[in-house]
């Protein structure tokens, strides 16, 4: 019955978050999702070697539905099996992570969360299985209504309750844009596969296909989260409890891309203009410079760190979809193909890239949340001492999302950088946006290394609360996805060898992939030249440092542990902490109007129209009153007064004769 | 046939009269057993999927023809979709009514009166399938004004002084629609001496239009469309079953369900016509969105959430009579479907009202640790309304929609655009209101006995509205276009 | 040419010329300032010193200990990768954007391990050190791409090898100047030395540093200095050319000498700016840099 590992994947995870859903205990609850999770992410990896390695597709029905024209089938190719690979095994880390993280001081029942979380995990493996827009609109809004239930754990908080609404209705206003125009190229073609639907695009109008890509780019963007569709995601990200703060960010996320990969490269690369693919490109690629830089800019502003990843987040995506518009621009163009090729692949690379260390990042604000039970920059601090290998994760965590050598964040910055001023030597305006993007990694790398690190686990503690230590499985999760940093960092060969496997690039035309991992891009098909050794160029700073070292201890110094040092005033070391809000004061006057809270539209008239609406008021209380009115006045005549009632007889008699006499004659 | 077609109308009948003659004590049980009967055989008659029309007698000093043979049934998928949301709602209605019309309420505490109330409710039951099977318009006419009497009786139940205001003023507002409906069936006729569904198709075109017209009128009226829909959100003093049972899922649906049936008995609209069914809908649509938002009792916001979807349902219509045969089928689907979702919010906000003894949205809060199934059911039954995929609405909006887009013209998209708005509105303020109720800190500690009734037939109904597609779109999808 | 050679070249004018020229900084300020100043060896002197001194902790974080040699570090990486006058090898193998990066390491991990050590000096000086990197790093950034638009490649020895070639162009001539105007604070030297700014947060972020540790330090800002001067040089500036590469990087340090002495004339008669006067005077430094763009982008 079963073909495939990825049907027996989403049965277990129903299952699994069936069974977990039952256990009262937290603790218990979380095992069991962490096992049925950890056989879903083995079941997935098999599958996803076969056909990344193995390169063959997965396809086969498993159920007909023809009153739809469709059928639900599992359909992984390489672009799929990526993607793949990547959820099922952040989730699984970010299961790990929560059974510490949850296992606290919390009220509610496991219910309320390891259940919607594999139900969120089993829709977003349904989203990249398949070929057909309404097997992918269904999981995909499993995932968003599974992700609102999570987005809402803490339900009492009006908070959060804001949050989620925002969340759920945005997403879910964008994801219609998906439903109509399925429909509207069902009805064309009859089918809801993403091939004939392809076909059925290709052949519209212009204006009707321009309306339908602009349809799907909405609804991808906004779960993406670019700005300014985005605007969702500074609110639910930090509601979330931090495992799933972690998926959201560094998966569902993702699949924005996933869809805008499948949409404007996949189904419509071939068939599109290259004048449609340009603007498209530039659009994208526009909206992706945008949220780069709007995103790095607010997070400095920011003092809820979870706030401020989740402005990263925003910032991140900006990136990938800077080098996704490049890679669409540029595509089927005759020179500039092999750019196009590169920006696609750093594209995937910063996906996988940011969906390591974002998740890393946002499991390491909930490890300071849960140890101090604050979201405040202000009030956290020191922290290094309590958590050292939680704050060694974040550390590497934090190189990496400010691309920093040699961490993983800096090797796909370093591809879409290469590729948008390769772009930009033949349309200049990607030129601006590779400054921009500069830029905003620049101010990437000033909020997360000062504001995030420094002030959470360096500086000086708060006085405020002890703080608790973490639960070992926390741990284990930020190690292992730092390691993964740092090993993709220092050898991105594979890494970059399994994206272009996933996007079905030639890696060969492409770069070169020396011996020792160096990677280069070739001056004969590509325009611009450039070079980077990650190996050579570790071990050069390895040995620099090394160096130092040598020379730091060439004098053979003493040494002392000392108080701070004051200028010789004497002071009580948290009440001259400097705090986080006062980081950057000059520059944010400066960007204070990039991301302003506008408040609520106010509609005119609304009143007016109400009492318009209103039949009752103006209708029929009216007509009923008028008519009891008259029943009243009729009701008089019957006052119980004989002599009243002889002369109505008189009256009435004189009326009867009247008639009679008229007849008569 | 015959004989479920007799159990499905006699045994609530039946029921009903029993439930007179042994008072209060065991009348829930005999009306939940009547219900549970009618609701096996119409199940059955569903399953069968079969399209028969039988007569069993007239009134012969009518004259010649058609007017000979008045009386008997008909089933086909849009008399076996009314059915089954007729009788199974109908059953939920009577288990769950075990519970809320009782001491323990309150809101409305309620020591006496069950046999009454199971009654009203089993007369309404076959009536309501009366409806669904009537072969006619005469016999349509005597059921729906029957469903009339029953309303009027079931909304004053209370017997304060609001809620006999309220049923007079229902009475009065679909009685005056009645009157539309006699005058068409008059119409009609003295025109073509028949009074079948079909017996438009020998009217003249203009003729045609403007009988259908007062049909249509008297639709209006008893599925409470603008301008008459009024009487709707003040039938909510009734006690919340019935609100759910008759003022979503049942009665109001008769309204649609005369229009469904006149449309698909083989006979062209004009396409004015047309237009003012589509319009009006929409404008119903429209301004019941608009009343959301002033709504402080939850049973008022459904109600008005009610007149958008019954607007919904004559949009259907409408476009299907302007040649997309899919938007009827989602419209009739629609009535399934709607009355699942829609009673499943009654229901939870009965569990709420019953428990805190308000439906004030400003008084209410953090009810979710309180009274678990019922937020789960309120957001089950508001993501099913709104159509968030798989649940029930989702696929008759789905149909609907592309039934919009099969109109030539830019009509269509203009159509689908406002659907998808007036979709994603309830969708957001049903959102809002769910949390406003359920999440946040608890307005009072009182702690609040459920009983098992009512919570175990709230897990059996959000069960049956996740599931309720499986079984609804085959039978619509047998509906052929016009 | 070996490979090693231009490694222990770089490393060699770096580690022992910075010193030297810091030291004519510091008497060239004390003429101007009608002083005697300290001998031009100073700076050795003070380093050697230094070296021998008490190694006083303020806290335990390992970033406090270990930050000054990864700072060292990824400057001297950053210094290795600059062509000096000698053809940098490929073996180390590193373009213009890990360049800048390894430039960016060093000072991220200085302010790191300033904000660990828990005085609000560092962190004061830490804050500002960010915020002037974040202005002044999109000027040069811009200037290196203009340069890497006309020479096809973002390696730097590509863009010194294609303006040897080329001679002036408008844009290169445009993005050196915007360079060099920005240089001052690149070098952190007066009147954009708002980061450590002795007599106001006393030396900012190396304040709770000591012996040798802060020895390190010293000498890491002032690879860091040599490395943008040499990178000004030799990408905007690298005429004439000059064939046994000795020669070349004779020519280039003494290149890089006259910038510290204007970049010292300049300290020596100014006074401190505020931090918002800085980053409106790089905003304006940053149109002169991405006029050198458009320009490189219509290829002039």
């Amino acid at each position: 019955m079963f073909q495939s590992n990825v049907e027996i994947t989403f049965l277990v995870l129903v299952v699994g978050a069936l069974i977990s859903g039952m256990s009262r205990s937290w603790r218990t609850a979380g095992w069991v999702a962490a096992v049925f999770v950890g056989a879903a992410t083995v079941l997935c990896w098999i599958d996803v070697v076969n056909v990344l390695v193995g390169s063959k597709t997965i396809h086969h029905t498993i159920l007909h539905l023809p009153l739809f024209g469709t059928s639900l089938a599992v359909d992984l190719d390489p672009l799929g099996a990526g993607f793949l690979l990547l959820t099922i095994a952040i989730t699984f880390l970010a299961t790990i992570y929560s059974i510490g993280y949850m296992g606290g001081e919390v009220t509610e029942k496991p219910l309320r969360f390891y259940t919607p979380l594999l139900l969120f995990a089993a829709g977003m493996i349904g989203v990249v299985s398949v070929q057909d827009w309404l097997a992918f609109f269904l999981f995909w809004e499993l995932m968003t209504l599974a992700s609102y239930v999570l987005v809402v754990f803490n339900r009492e908080d009006p908070v959060v309750q804001r949050a989620g609404l925002k969340y759920f209705i945005m997403t879910h206003v964008a994801s219609a844009g998906l439903l109509i125009a399925a429909l509207v190229l069902w009805l064309k073609t009859g089918s809801f596969s993403f091939g004939e639907q392809a076909t059925a695009l290709k052949s519209s109008t212009d204006w009707l296909r321009n309306t339908l890509l602009a349809l799907y780019f909405l609804a991808f963007a906004t779960k993406s989260g670019v700005f300014p569709f985005g605007d969702w995601l500074p609110d639910a990200y930090p509601a979330a409890p931090s495992g799933v703060s972690a998926i959201l960010s560094g998966v569902a996320g993702k699949l924005g891309a996933y869809g805008v990969l499948r949409v404007f490269w996949q189904m419509m690369g071939d068939s599109l203009t290259r004048a449609e693919l340009m603007t498209w490109g530039v659009v994208i690629a526009v909206f992706g410079t945008v949220s780069a830089f709007v995103g790095g800019v607010t997070a400095m502003r920011e003092n809820d760190f979870k706030r401020q990843l989740a402005f990263s987040s925003i910032g991140q995506t900006g990136y990938i979809y800077l080098a996704l518009g490049i890679g669409i621009a540029l595509l089927r163009s005759e020179r500039l193909e092999p750019i196009a090729q590169l920006a696609l692949l750093g594209a995937g690379f910063h996906i996988l890239n940011d969906a390591v260390y974002k998740s890393l990042l946002f499991m390491s604000a909930g490890s300071v949340l849960y140890s101090t039970g604050t979201r405040d920059l202000n009030k956290v601090g020191g922290l290094a001492a309590v958590m050292p290998w939680a704050a060694a994760a974040a550390f590497v965590g934090v190189l990496s999302l400010s691309g920093l050598p040699p961490t993983n964040g800096f090797a796909s910055k370093w591809v879409i950088y290469q590729s948008s001023i390769s772009a930009g030597l033949e349309f200049a305006p990607f030129l601006i946006m590779a400054i921009v993007a500069f830029f905003a990694g620049l101010s990437t790398f000033a909020y997360s290394l000062k504001f995030f690190y420094g002030t959470a686990f360096l500086g000086t503690p708060s006085a405020e609360r002890e703080p608790k230590r973490l639960p070992r499985t926390m741990t284990i999760a930020q190690v292992v996805l730092a390691a993964i940093c740092v090993i993709v960092g220092m050898v991105p060969a594979t890494a970059v060898k399994l994206v272009s496997s996933a996007f079905q690039l030639d890696n060969h035309a492409l770069y070169r992939i020396s011996s020792y991992g160096a990677l280069s891009t070739q001056p004969h098909i590509h325009p611009l030249a450039a070079y980077w050794n990650p190996v050579g160029l570790a071990i050069a700073l390895g040995v620099c440092v090394l160096f130092a070292e040598f020379i730091r201890t060439v004098g053979r110094p003493g040494k002392r542990e000392v108080p701070n040092w004051y200028c010789g005033e004497e002071h009580v070391e948290h009440e001259v902490r400097f705090r986080a809000q006062d980081f950057y004061s000059a520059f944010n006057e400066i960007f204070a109007k990039v991301y302003p809270r506008l408040p609520a539209p106010r509609l005119p008239g609304v009143k007016k129209l109400r009492s318009v609406l209103d039949f009752d008021e103006w209708l029929y209380q009216p007509i009923t009153a008028s008519g009891r009115r008259i029943i009243t006045k009729i009701s008089r005549s019957h006052a119980g007064v004989p002599q009243l009632y002889i002369i109505w007889q008189i009256a009435g008699m004189g009326i009867v004769l009247a008639i009679l006499l008229f007849t008569i004659r | 046939m015959h004989a479920m077609v007799a159990a499905v109308i006699g045994v609530p009948i039946a029921g009903a009269v029993l439930c007179l003659a042994v008072r209060d004590k065991a009348s829930k049980y005999i009306a939940v057993l009547a219900t549970a009967v009618a609701a096996a055989y119409a199940s059955a008659i569903a399953a069968a999927q079969s399209k028969v029309t039988v007569v069993f007698g007239g009134l012969p000093w009518l004259g010649e023809g058609a007017a000979k043979a008045l009386f008997g049934y008909q089933v086909d998928p849009l008399a076996s979709i009314m059915l089954l949301a007729a009788t199974i709602i109908g059953l939920v209605t009577a288990i769950y009514s075990f519970g809320y019309v009782s001491v323990g309420n309150r809101e409305h505490s309620t020591s006496s009166g069950q046999a009454r109330y199971f009654f009203w409710l089993m007369l309404f039951v076959a009536s309501m399938c009366g409806i669904a099977l009537s072969p006619n318009l005469l016999q349509l006419l005597i059921f729906w004004e029957m469903t009339t009497l029953c309303s009027w009786a079931l909304i004053s139940f209370y017997d304060n002084e609001e809620s006999l205001k309220a049923g007079m003023k229902a009475l009065i507002m679909t009685s005056f629609g009645g009157l539309f409906f006699i005058g068409g069936l008059v119409w009609v006729f003295s025109a073509t001496k028949s009074m079948g569904f079909d017996a438009l198709a020998l009217m003249t075109p203009t003729a045609r239009a403007w009988a259908f017209v007062l049909f249509l009128i008297a639709a209006w009226a008893k599925s409470a469309q603008l301008p008459f829909h009024t009487w709707l959100p003040d039938a909510m003093a009734a006690p919340t079953p019935i609100s759910a049972y008759l003022h979503a899922a049942s009665m109001v649906k008769a309204g649609v369900f005369l229009v469904a049936r006149l449309l698909l008995a083989g006979w062209h609209l004009p396409y004015d016509a047309a237009l003012l069914l589509v319009v009006a809908a929409l404008v119903t649509m429209f301004s019941a969105l608009y009343f959301y938002f002033f709504q402080s009792d939850a049973k008022r916001l459904l109600a008005f959430s009610t007149i958008a979807q019954l607007g919904y349902i004559m949009l259907g219509l409408g476009i299907g009579s302007m040649g997309a045969d899919l938007a009827t089928r989602g419209a009739v689907l629609h009535i399934l479907m709607h009355a699942f979702a829609k009673t499943l919010l009654f229901l939870s906000i009965g569990v709420v009202a019953y428990t805190q003894g308000t439906r004030e949205l400003t008084k209410l809060s953090g009810l979710a640790a309180k009274a678990p199934v019922a937020a789960f059911g309120f957001f089950v039954g508001a993501f099913a309304l709104s159509g968030v995929p798989p649940l029930p609405c989702f696929w008759s909006k789905l149909y609907m929609l592309s039934g919009a887009l099969q109109l030539k013209g830019s009509f269509g998209p203009v159509i689908l655009v406002l659907v998808m708005l007036e979709s994603l509105a309830t969708f957001g303020w049903f959102l809002y209101v769910g949390q406003r109720i359920f999440y946040g800190k608890p307005a009072n500690e009182d702690p609040c006995g459920i009983p098992l009734s009512m919570n175990a037939i709230l897990i059996a109904l959000i069960l049956a509205t996740i599931l309720v597609p499986i079984a609804g779109i085959p039978i619509a999808a047998q509906i052929v276009g016009l | 040419m070996s490979a090693a050679i231009p490694i222990i070249v770089n490393g060699a004018i770096v580690l022992l010329l910075a010193p030297l020229y810091e030291g004519v900084v510091r008497k060239i300020r004390a003429i101007v300032h009608s002083r005697q100043g300290p001998p031009v060896t100073q700076v050795y002197r003070d380093i050697l010193k230094l070296l021998g001194k008490e190694d006083l902790r303020c806290t335990r974080n390992v970033l406090f200990r270990y930050g000054p040699a990864v700072a060292f570090g990824s400057f001297l990486v950053a210094a290795l990768l600059t062509p000096m006058g000698v053809r940098p090898g490929t073996g180390l193998g590193g373009d213009v954007i890990t360049w800048i990066y390894f430039q960016v390491l060093g000072a991220a991990v200085i302010s790191l391990m300033a904000v660990s050590s828990g005085n609000p000096f560092s962190e004061v000086g830490s804050a500002r050190e960010m915020m002037l990197l974040l202005s002044v790093e999109p000027v040069i950034v811009a200037s290196l791409i203009a340069a890497a638009v006309k020479s096809n490649s973002l390696g730097l020895i590509d863009m010194v090898d294609y303006n040897l070639a080329t001679g002036p162009t408008v844009s290169l001539i445009c993005g050196g100047l915007a360079v060099f105007l920005a240089l001052q604070l690149m070098l952190g030297r007066i009147p954009f030395d708002i980061a450590e700014a002795e007599t106001e947060i006393v030396e900012g972020p190396l304040m709770e540093q000591s012996g040798p540790n802060l020895a390190l330090l010293k000498m890491a800002l002032l690879i860091r200095q040599m490395t943008y001067c040499f990178m000004l040089v030799q990408v905007f500036a690298p005429w004439p050319k000059i064939e046994p590469w000795p020669l070349a990087v004779i020519v280039a340090s003494i290149k890089v000498l006259v910038l510290f002495v204007l970049a010292g004339v300049v300290e020596a008669v100014m006074p401190r700016v505020r931090i918002d006067h800085a980053l409106n005077y790089m905003a304006r430094v940053l149109f002169v840099a991405l006029a050198s763009l458009a320009f490189a982008a219509i290829g002039v």
